[in-house]
């Protein structure tokens, strides 16, 4: 998820490798899994797309993500 | 090529924004780091100091764009922009982006997944804050009630067919600057609930 609001950062954690979307309410990251369907509704709903069309999407932004850059072949972060 | 002593010291930033009007002239799909090195007047291993891949460059350019509506849309102050003051700083932000919007459009197939995929991310999230300021004028009866994919997809159909036909509707550009203030009054007018 692209971050552009200090909201949307892990919660009183703006220099934090990971945001809200990607965190629990204590700051732990979530599974990929689930961090991947809630990306898949929010293009859905925001945008219109079909669910494959915001799969393909999802993917493509989370893996350049820090917690998900080893799905490109990068070593998972150490946290 | 850039003349050393024309150029400012090469930086990260000054390599997108240098990257940026590279891919405008020359095209995105068909730029790859080595050819903004040489234009640059740098080596391909200075360049990939700044960006592994020619995918990271032309993400951290996209990225720049978003930055740039972000601060346009006070994303980052929190604030509640009213709905034509954000379609009116969407469309500011766009028209200082134009060319390379206007690219990325027309390559749109071409252009490695992520790139689509960041341009994705940002309208999604304008169209979050778009319906936002929607919801207000819908519940005080002055706007249609509408779905919020629709509503953002309507407002974005309409400014992508002038960015990519812009010769057609300006004789200068950035079209969006030109005809902003068409564009606002006719898609609010649109929406306007009758009398």
């Amino acid at each position: 998820m692209l971050l552009y609001d200090p909201r949307e950062f892990a919660p009183g954690a703006m220099s934090d490798l990971y945001c809200r979307y990607c965190t629990d309410a204590k700051g732990n990251l979530l599974p990929f899994e689930k961090v991947l369907a809630d990306d898949v509704l929010y293009y859905q709903t925001t945008l219109g797309v079909t669910e494959n069309a915001a799969l393909k999407m999802a993917i493509s932004v989370i893996s350049r993500q820090p917690a998900w850059l080893h799905l490109n072949g990068a070593p998972p972060p150490s946290q | 090529m850039l003349k050393t002593g024309t150029r400012p010291p090469v930086t990260h930033g000054f390599v997108i924004d240098f990257a940026e009007n590279h891919m405008v002239l020359h095209g995105i799909s068909t730029t790859g780091l080595d050819g903004v090195a040489a234009a640059l007047g740098i080596s391909g291993p200075e360049i990939r100091q700044f960006f592994a891949e020619t995918e990271d460059l032309i993400a951290a350019v996209i990225e720049n764009f978003g930055a740039r509506l972000s601060v346009e849309l006070e994303f980052g102050c929190g604030a509640d922009l009213g709905f034509s003051s954000l379609l009116r700083a969407h469309l500011e932000t766009l028209a200082k982006f134009e060319d390379f919007y206007r690219r990325l459009l027309l390559e749109s197939d071409l252009v490695p997944t992520s790139a689509r995929g960041l341009i994705f991310s940002i309208h999604a999230i304008l169209s979050e804050r778009l319906y936002a300021a929607a919801r207000k004028e819908i519940a005080a009866g002055r706007i249609k009630s509408m779905e919020r994919p629709m509503l953002f997809n309507l407002w974005l159909g309409w400014v992508h067919h002038f960015v990519l036909n812009r010769d057609l509707f300006s004789d200068e550009t950035p079209v969006l600057q030109h005809r902003k203030n068409d564009l606002i009054a006719h898609f609010t007018r649109l929406l306007e609930v009758g009398p």
